[in-house]
């Protein structure tokens, strides 16, 4: 029996350790773990108070073996996904989540389009054809962002010196939206775990999964 | 009547009505128990159909509402829509009428009603089902929506999951219509109550109005079954479970099933039980009624044959069958029938016939005549008395009298061989024959009479008897054996007071008057000790002195009814009866007493007593006379005893006796009513008599008939011949006296000189009649 967990009963815990407290080397490298100390892959991992100047990128989402590959996706404020069907069927993408809305008919092998993400937040996307293709657009405003692999980890290159009050943040679809991005201090190595039950697998609860 | 039948079949079919009244009762029971507990069943089953449907509906309704909630269409208007969107409104009812809904809301995420098709959850109000938003396999629930209750289907609307953008509620009626839907699938009544006790609210229900809303009064609330009665609907078993709780409001189901119409069922059986036990009565009955004859039967012979005893039949049979103890009261009871039989006979042997004489008595006489007169109805009957025989008795002892009676019986039988002769009693016979006339039983008399004609001879004693006959004719004179024998008794009496007349015949006619004289004879006795008799005296003249020489004493009954009786009328019967015999002795007493006081009062008189043949028999009569002359200090010779010339013929040897003896003591003899019998003065010489009083009948037309001058006038010769002296009865006037004058008749006696007078008023006559009396005597010219 799933509730929405009110913040005030399920606040994060989170624990940070730091493994060394030398501020010179460049590559951050965060692992999430969840409170059995499981890795949590597919994460998204961002850093906040580190500024560069880039341009916004374009990332793609590809649709194959009827799921979203990725599943989850980190796209900077302003950036674009291009979605891509690498499936010998077609599919249409739909997002109805406040942040972006849109549908897209895609044929077989089609190219695909480009939408433009120009608000952060989290757009959820599916398929109306195939009910449980479940896929995330995380969409961020910060300039170093990652998302963990099947080991839970991601590795960012961060140049130093690092200012001080910079954190780390952790999203994964297991865990609020609102509130759930796990924080922590920006480190050479960070650990972000959170003590809380995770939400069920949304890609396991999917009706029509295979 | 308290009988040993009727109980005992009363008892048996008693018994078995009481054990059959059980069985019914019992078998009704488990009727009502069975059909009880197949209600039972039949709700429960019931019950379990009303879940599964439910059940089933929800699957129904959860595939409707999961296609449903897949249409992306219905996701992008949910997902874009504004409070009270009109083209969600359009598009939830359209999926409302395919899946069968009663109404639907769509609410976004947070429960905020963005369309509704049920008025009283309007758009922009909050769900108020909040539970019902489940996420995790979002679940029917039983919601009460107004005043219905409905199955409400919710779903979340994912897009995609585990986004859930908004909500989509069903509600699925369970209304009336399904209720029936429900009872015609189960036969059960259903009906979904809400609340407790006193607050019920019938949602739904396949029963009328009515009776919902009695339903709505009964229901109790309490869970389990029930057996209630409901208005309209007889009584019904009650099934409540509960269905949900929300809002502290209790939900219930309710089933019902008619009691009435599941006994129903029962109804059959139970009337081919009745059957079964009325057809068992009776024959049970049948049984009982035999068995209970049976038993009673023989005892019910046994009381015919008791009550048959009782009337003095002997002939009861009883059946033979009879077995066991009622077995061996038949027998014995036979036996003593048998014993009772043997002794009856000898009693009766015994009451029919005369141990004097061996002949049948008259009990016996009467029934022969009886069924004789059935046979022939021409019989005469004739009653024979002996004449005197009371006198006989007396004097030669009853020995000899029994003697008597036997010789006389004898006599008869031999006479009148071939009639039924009985001894009455005493010296009366009686004996019936073929008449049709008066001559026919003269003839038979005339044989009878032949009995008599010789002297009967007994210890050396020959006795000369007579008798007196009366017959009766049944052709004339009765249809019956006891009359025909009384009036054959009353026509003998009749002929007693006619010495020698042979047979009389019944006369009606003197009917009356000589049951007048029974009965007075009845009443004699008592008219001496009451002092009905009266003395009465007639003086006697002397026709030599002119003056009254002597009274003769009679006696008069004045009856309290009948007033005076004259003595001709009782005399002769109490002479039959022997009743003279006190008649004499208070005659005796009363002149006695009367000449005392005369004598006291300076009359010297004769007094003259007349006495009858009777009381000449008796041996001690001169004495009697002797004591009553001796008790009042009377001189002999002024008693004159007067005696019949038939009743001293009679019997002249113990007559001549008596009188011998008296004129001995003094007493003066004299002969009354001289020349009516059979005297021959040779036999009269032989008499110790000092008078002969002529009778009447030749005074009376002594002055014009010749031939009574004659025999008066030889008479009074002949007796002055022979020492006597003469009175003349009867002698009314101066003619006669002057003829008897002539003739030296002594004395005259009649209505001329002076009439019988009470005694009490001599006195007074004599005083004043000396004159009368010597005129009279004086015969003087005519």
């Amino acid at each position: 029996m799933s509730r929405f967990l009110s913040p005030l009963v399920y606040g994060w815990c989170v624990a940070a350790m730091v493994w060394s407290t030398t501020c010179w080397a460049d590559p951050v490298r965060i692992r999430v773990v969840d409170a059995s100390g499981q890795p949590l892959p597919n994460t998204v991992v961002s850093i906040y108070g580190v500024a560069r100047t880039a341009a916004p990128s374009e990332v793609t989402m590809d649709q194959r073996d009827l799921s979203f590959v990725p599943r989850v996706i980190a796209v900077r404020k302003g950036g674009s996904v291009r979605f891509v069907n690498g499936d010998r069927v077609n599919h249409h993408v739909y997002s109805f989540s406040p942040v972006q809305r849109f549908d897209l008919r895609l044929k077989r092998g089609e190219g695909g389009e480009s939408i433009l993400f120009d608000t952060s937040g989290t757009v959820v996307i599916g398929c109306n054809i195939h009910d449980w293709m479940l896929g995330f657009i995380r969409i961020v405003d910060s300039d170093y962002f990652a998302v963990t692999g099947a080991d839970g980890e991601a590795v960012l290159e961060v140049p130093g010196p690092w200012p001080e009050g910079a954190t780390v943040r952790a999203w994964h679809p297991q865990i609020a939206e609102t509130e759930g991005e796990i924080r922590g201090e920006l480190a050479a190595q960070v650990v972000l775990t959170t003590l809380r039950t995770l939400k069920p697998n949304p890609w396991l609860a999917a009706p029509g999964y295979r | 009547m308290d009988r040993l039948a009727p109980k005992l079949f009363l008892f048996i079919v008693g018994l078995l009505l009481a054990t059959l009244l059980v069985v019914l009762v019992l078998a009704d029971r488990a009727s009502r128990n069975q059909a009880l507990a197949e209600a039972h069943d039949r709700l429960q089953a019931a019950h379990g159909v009303f879940l599964e449907q439910l059940s089933q509906r929800r699957l129904a309704q959860r595939q409707l509402t999961d296609a449903v909630s897949n249409d992306f269409g219905l996701k992008e208007e949910i997902a874009i829509a504004q409070q009270g969107s009109v083209s969600l409104e359009v598009t939830l009812r359209n999926f409302q009428r395919r899946g069968g809904a009663a109404w639907s809301v769509a609410t976004d995420a947070n429960g905020l009603i963005l369309a509704s098709t049920l008025g009283s959850l309007p758009s922009g109000a909050v769900l108020p089902l909040p539970d019902v938003r489940n996420e995790g396999g979002a679940d029917e629930e039983l919601r009460r929506v107004d005043a219905l209750l409905y199955q409400v289907i919710s779903t979340p609307i994912y897009a995609p999951r585990p986004l859930v953008v908004g909500w989509l509620v069903f509600g699925f009626p369970l209304d009336d219509a399904k209720m029936a839907n429900l009872e015609q699938q189960t036969g059960t009544v259903f009906s979904l109550v809400d609340g407790r006790a006193g607050d019920i609210q019938v949602l739904a229900s396949s029963l009328s109005g009515d009776a919902q809303l009695a339903l709505a009064v009964q229901f109790t609330g309490t869970e389990g079954f029930d057996q209630v009665e409901l208005l309209g609907r007889g009584e019904d078993v009650v099934l409540a479970r509960p269905l949900s709780t929300f809002s502290e409001r209790q939900v219930h189901v309710v089933l019902q099933k008619s009691l009435s119409a599941a006994l129903q069922g029962f109804r059959q059986l139970q009337l081919e039980l009745a059957g079964t036990a009325l057809v068992a009565l009776v024959l049970a009955a049948g049984a009982a009624w035999w068995l209970s004859r049976r038993i009673s039967r023989p005892l019910a012979d046994m009381a015919t044959l008791a009550h048959r005893l009782g009337d003095g039949y002997f002939d009861t049979v009883l059946p033979a069958g009879a077995t066991g103890e009622v077995g061996v009261l038949s027998r014995a009871l036979t036996v003593m029938q048998q014993g009772l039989r043997e002794r009856d006979e000898a009693l009766r042997a015994v009451a029919f016939v005369s141990p004097l004489t061996g002949l049948p008595n008259r009990t016996a006489f009467v029934e022969a005549l009886r069924q004789a007169m059935a046979i022939k109805p021409s019989l005469g009957v004739i009653v024979l008395d002996l004449d005197h025989f009371a006198d006989i008795n007396n004097t030669l002892g009853h020995t000899i009298g029994d003697r008597l009676i036997d010789e006389v019986a004898r006599r008869l039988v031999a006479a009148a061989p071939s009639a039924t002769i009985a001894h009455l009693g005493g010296d009366q016979f009686a004996l019936f024959s073929e008449a049709a006339s008066a001559e026919d039983l003269q003839s038979t008399a005339a044989s009878m009479a032949s009995a008599f004609t010789d002297p009967a001879t007994v210890e050396g004693i020959a006795l000369h008897l007579t008798g007196t006959a009366g017959a009766a004719l049944a052709l004339i004179h009765g249809d019956s054996a006891e009359v025909l024998l009384r009036h054959a008794e009353s026509a003998m009496y009749r002929g007693k007071e006619r010495p020698g007349s042979g047979l009389t015949l019944y006369d009606p006619a003197h009917d009356h008057h000589s049951r007048q004289r029974l009965a007075l004879m009845g009443e004699l006795r008592g008219a001496i000790e009451r002092g009905e008799l009266h003395l009465y005296v007639q003086p006697k003249a002397s026709l030599a002195t002119h003056s009254i020489v002597g009274v003769e004493c009679l006696v008069r009954w004045v009856h309290p009814v009948l007033g005076m009786i004259a003595p001709d009328r009782f005399i002769p019967l109490a002479e039959q009866t022997g009743q003279i015999r006190h008649l004499t002795r208070w005659l005796l007493q009363a002149a006695a007493r009367q000449m005392r006081l005369a004598e006291e009062r300076g009359f010297v008189l004769v007094w003259a007593v007349n006495i009858s043949a009777l009381d000449l028999l008796s041996l001690d009569f001169a004495h009697k006379v002797a004591d009553v002359l001796a008790a009042h200090g009377l001189a002999p010779e002024r008693l004159i005893i007067e005696v019949t010339e038939s009743a001293a013929m009679s019997d002249p040897e113990n007559a001549i006796r008596q009188l011998t003896t008296l004129r001995q003591m003094g007493v003066k003899l004299s002969i009354d009513d001289y020349g009516t019998g059979h005297a021959s003065m040779a036999q009269l010489k032989r008499l110790p008599v000092h008078e002969l009083k002529i009778d009447r009948s030749f005074v009376r037309a002594l002055t014009t008939d010749t031939n009574d001058q004659a025999i008066v006038a030889s008479t009074i010769a002949l007796a002055h011949r022979l020492g006597l002296t003469v009175v003349a009865e009867g002698v009314e006037d101066k003619a006669a006296v002057n003829f008897l004058a002539e003739m030296a008749c002594n004395d005259i006696q009649g209505y001329g000189l002076a009439r019988p007078m009470p005694v009490g008023e001599l006195a007074n006559w004599l005083e004043r009649s000396g004159a009368h009396v010597r005129s009279f005597t004086s015969g003087a010219p005519t």
